[in-house]
């Protein structure tokens, strides 16, 4: 992942930390029913949804190869085990899988 | 409709199609075809976090205290945010070092030490028991509400019941046989499961279905969709309330407290640790997973608020439990599939959390408990018998069903009076205990195992003080006198407020305490304490697991002696002989090598095969109880990590190093080169001037030695002779001359001026110094040059020089009497073009380049004797590149030749 969605991925956590607390649900603690439905539980779900989006973005554009790993991540992720540990295990070597 | 044998015949048909997945997973799995390796079951899987709390608790925790669900789903999305920076390490330290538990995880991080994984293991159990449960409760009250269809009736089955009356007890026994039948089929080395991983991931998928079909039915069949729905919930002040924050239980802190629950639980509990990090197939699932994961909690709870209103609404007179309000919906509006979906639906979300929770707790209780104690009681015992792993897989599954026992004993004498979330909410508060000794400890390398024990037995206590025993009180279980007047009757030891500390509601108060107590716990033990090796090398290796290439630190502190012979028969009592010998084979193949004494490499590789079956604390204690000799001191052991560290910096380095000096040799040999050929041009030059020389010089001496010896010699002779050697000397005379100019043209040392120059009158002057020659050969020259001065910026005299050469070229081989030369100067594009034509023999096109080189001479038939000195025309081309211009022939033998000469215009 790129330094710059690196960042951009602390930045949502605050910024969803912030927006899903006091003293910011207090705005929306009210008896106000836009569109039939109550303030408070369609922002909760609205920024909720908001959140997943800006992840959406953040991530899947930052399908960039890893500075810190030159290796597929298949082989990156498993530095230790050796071939001969991977058959000892019954063959089961999920990252050999189709 | 309904019968108790359709409602069971459909259970038991669920439970084999899942069946049916795990095996054909397992099947997959050994094939080397894993139907789990992609991020979408890998998400999925992860959703084995709703449980039947999600799938009824929520509603029921909905129409007590509104909005209050929810922070139990968004702390585990702000926890996927974060999850390339937590989860990835997590997932690739525990690869690294092959941990298999969350206990095993702890052991490791602080020296692989045995107590600590005791103690996880005992919080784990102890504070799950809540949460297995509720599991147990919901199924039992789902199947007894279900089977008396179309009543909707809440039925009371309290402990005055004998258990073999109970449903719950049956359900706890098919879920045992179940459990063992799924998770403990034979030990493997790297604990995955991937079979119940597949299951998981489709029960996730189906659970998912059902509340969502719930949701829809609710809203938009038995309502008029949502906003009619929320209208009328909200005529009544008690439902009005529910929509606003009032009714949260603690307010925002409670809120708070709550959402960081929630993301430490996500990560923490067992089972949660098993499927996010143990059963990762890859890393790069969890980008993925980052954002799939919290859509899919954002889709199980878009319709939790509908269905809770709706059950207040419908059952306005408390008849029914709001836990149950999910299933008790269909059924009053007599939708009887809708309604067994649903219970399939609460059966697999319950199920598969049972599962996988009990499967993972008895590997922990049976590797971090019970082996360590057989070890510590009796090594003897154990040494004795050949093959271990029968006795391994007979602790788990004994493991198993004790869990599942205690779970339904917790639920009988404990829970029953609680709500769902609320008996849940316990165990997440158990979870929580774990983040401080692992977060803290991936990033904080000094934390060390006794700053964990204190902490971590600190928490523990706080957890159990403040949270489970005033539960156990309040069922009447202890006595509940401490509860209201506090421990011996002090006020500042009540469990609610401890210390005084009053106003917030049970869970936060007891996660403020109990984090407290870990951390200061964590934070002072550490820094008071000195650690030992083992400690320090593994907390480095946690710490800078991206940073290190090599994560066998741990290894290096075995430098003990032991026969290769010894370590197998160790390995194969755990694992069995076959897989034993399988892998010292494997061993064998890849490092050609079968050492009778086995290096510490091969300790090592067997300790992590151990590890893989019996935890990594007691794997390390096995392996040391047969490895004699002295170890590493830490020192030692710290350096060669860092010079593995250092060595990959200074192999870079080199890397870049030996490629620049790759490409500063490769320029010295280009170098080398070009000097060899001008070395090779000089020699041939010289010898080419030499001969060059010799002619006119000979001929100039033989004709002086005639006229020397012949003194009498007639005048007109002597004159003739004379003549030819004036001739030669002027020969001699031109040809020094030219060497000179090209020596200098060739070095650099030629002084070339800058002026405005007149190319046609600068040709007018060549052709007046060369009419002689043409006047001698009675040869015409014609003229076309424009009737307008062309000035270009040059070198006067030198481009003269070029002309002169040229004219003199084409008078020369022009053919006696019949010669004839035209010169021509026009503008050609952006340039001036001088174009000198002859009549002579012309030149052959292979000779076209050759002739601008030095003292070639163009000798054939068709030229007849060269005359010339061979340097004329390789002056006139430097000359004119010098001016930025080309020079070049056109010519067939036998048509004449043109020589052009190009030169830009002045700017």
């Amino acid at each position: 992942m790129r330094q710059q969605s690196r960042e951009y991925i602390v930045i949502l956590f605050i910024v969803g930390v912030l927006a899903l607390n006091y003293p910011v649900l207090e705005l929306f603690n009210r008896p106000w029913m836009p569109f039939g439905i109550p303030v408070l539980y369609l922002y909760l779900y609205l920024m909720w949804l908001v959140l997943i989006i800006l992840l959406i973005v953040v991530v899947e554009r930052s399908e960039i190869p890893e500075p810190d790993q030159p290796a597929p991540m298949e082989n990156a992720s498993q530095p230790e085990v050796t071939p001969a540990e991977k058959r000892a295990t019954g063959g089961a070597d999920p990252a050999e899988a189709p | 409709m309904l019968s108790d044998g359709v409602i069971i015949t459909s259970a038991l048909v669920y439970m084999g199609v899942l069946f049916g997945i795990a095996y054909y997973g397992d099947q997959r799995a050994d094939a080397g075809r894993s139907i789990i390796a992609n991020p979408y079951t890998y998400t999925l899987s992860l959703a084995i976090y709703c449980t039947a709390w999600t799938f009824y608790g929520s509603v029921g925790l909905a129409a007590t205290s509104g909005v209050d669900f929810l922070p139990v789903y968004l702390g585990p999305t702000l926890m996927a945010v974060l999850f390339w920076f937590v989860l990835r390490r997590i997932v690739r330290i525990t690869k690294a070092h092959r941990i298999t538990t969350i206990a095993d995880f702890v052991a490791s991080r602080y020296g692989k030490s045995g107590l600590l994984a005791g103690m996880v293991t005992v919080i784990v159990v102890v504070g799950i028991l809540p949460y297995i449960s509720i599991q147990l409760k919901a199924i039992a009250t789902s199947f007894s509400l279900l089977r008396q269809y179309p009543t909707v009736a809440m039925t009371d089955f309290a402990a005055h019941q004998p258990f073999w009356l109970d449903t719950t007890f049956y359900v706890a026994l098919v879920l045992i046989v179940f459990a063992i039948l799924f998770g403990t089929r034979h030990i493997d080395i790297t604990e995955r499961h991937e079979g119940m991983v597949a299951a998981v991931a489709f029960e996730s998928l189906f659970k998912l279905v059902a509340f969502v079909l719930v949701g829809i039915a609710v809203t938009f069949v038995m309502f008029d969709g949502p906003g009619d729905l929320f209208q009328r919930a909200a005529e009544h002040p008690y439902r009005a309330a529910l929509m606003r924050f009032d009714v949260v239980p603690g307010s925002y802190g409670g809120w708070l407290s709550l959402t960081f629950l929630s993301m430490m639980a996500f990560l923490f509990l067992p089972r949660q640790f098993q499927v996010l990090v143990v059963e990762n197939v890859n890393e790069a699932h969890i980008r993925k997973a980052i954002w799939l994961f919290p859509l899919y909690l954002f889709a199980i709870n878009l319709f939790v608020l509908p269905i809770a209103l709706g059950g207040l609404l419908i059952f306005a007179g408390g008849e029914v439990d709001a836990d149950m309000f999910v299933l008790a919906l269909p059924m009053a509006k007599h939708m009887p599939d809708l309604a067994l979906l649903v219970f399939l639906g609460g059966l697999s979300a319950a199920i598969s959390m049972i599962l996988f929770e009990t499967v993972t707790l008895a590997t922990m209780v049976c590797n971090d408990v019970v082996m360590p104690i057989l070890l510590r009681i009796n090594p003897r015992w154990l040494a004795g018998r050949s093959d271990l792993s029968g006795l391994l897989l007979g602790i788990r599954r004994a493991g198993i069903a004790a869990l599942i026992l205690l779970g339904y004993l917790y639920f009988r004498y404990i829970g029953e009076s609680y709500a769902l979330v609320a008996s849940g909410l316990i165990s997440f508060a158990a979870a929580a205990q774990f983040a401080p000794p692992i977060l803290i400890g991936l990033y904080w390398q000094r934390a060390n195992r006794r700053g964990a024990l204190i902490g971590l037995s600190g928490g523990f206590l706080v957890w159990a003080y403040t949270l489970l025993l005033p539960a156990m009180a309040r069922s009447g279980w202890i006595g509940g006198g401490f509860v209201d007047q506090g421990l011996f009757g002090l006020e500042l030891l009540r469990p609610y407020a401890l210390f005084g500390l009053q106003g917030l509601d049970p869970y936060m108060h007891s996660v403020f305490w109990s984090m407290l107590i870990n951390i200061g716990g964590l934070v002072f033990g550490s820094t008071l304490s000195k650690p030992d090796a083992i400690e320090q090398v593994q907390g480095s290796q946690f710490v800078n697991v991206f940073e290190r290439e090599r994560h066998d630190g741990d290894a290096l502190l075995w430098r003990g002696v032991v026969d290769t012979a010894q370590l197998y028969e160790l390995l194969a009592r755990f694992i069995g002989p076959q897989r034993a010998s399988e892998a010292f084979e494997s061993y064998i193949q890849e490092n050609h090598d079968y050492p009778l004494q086995a290096d510490p490499r091969l300790i090592h590789y067997t300790e992590r095969l151990l590890a893989g079956a019996i935890g990594a604390a007691s794997a390390r204690v096995m392996v040391s109880s047969i490895v004699m000799g002295e170890v590493l001191s830490i020192e030692e052991v710290m350096t060669i990590l860092d010079e593995s560290t250092q060595m990959i910096e200074y192999s870079r380095r080199l890397e870049q190093q030996s490629r620049e000096l790759e490409a500063a040799s490769a320029e010295l040999r280009a170098a080398n080169n070009r000097l060899r050929e001008l070395d090779r041009l000089k020699d041939e030059f010289i010898s080419t001037v030499t001969h060059e020389l010799r002619t006119p010089l000979t001929s100039i001496r033989a004709f002086s030695e005639i006229l020397l010896a012949n003194p009498d010699m007639d005048v007109e002779q002597r004159s003739k002779f004379l003549g030819i050697i004036v001739k030669e000397s002027e020969r001699l005379t031109r040809l020094i001359n030219q060497v000179l100019d090209m020596a200098k043209i060739d070095s650099g040392r030629i002084e070339w001026r800058d002026e405005e120059v007149d190319l046609r009158a600068l040709i007018q002057d060549a052709i007046n110094s060369t009419s002689q020659l043409f006047r001698d050969k009675a040869a015409i020259l014609r003229e076309e040059l424009g009737d307008r001065p062309v000035v270009i910026a040059g070198d006067h005299d030198r481009l003269t020089q070029v002309i002169i050469n040229l004219l003199s070229n084409a008078v020369k081989f022009c053919p006696e009497q019949t010669g004839e030369v035209t010169i021509r100067l026009r503008p050609v594009a952006n340039r001036w073009r001088i174009e000198v034509s002859d009549n002579g023999p012309g030149i052959a096109e292979d000779q076209h380049r050759l002739i601008f080189e030095k003292f070639h001479q163009v000798s054939n038939s068709h030229a007849g004797k060269p005359t010339g000195t061979g340097l004329g025309l390789p002056i006139s081309q430097k000359i004119v590149e010098h001016h930025n211009g080309r020079i070049w022939v056109e010519s067939e033998i036998g048509q004449g030749a043109v020589f052009i000469v190009e030169l830009p215009m002045r700017q």
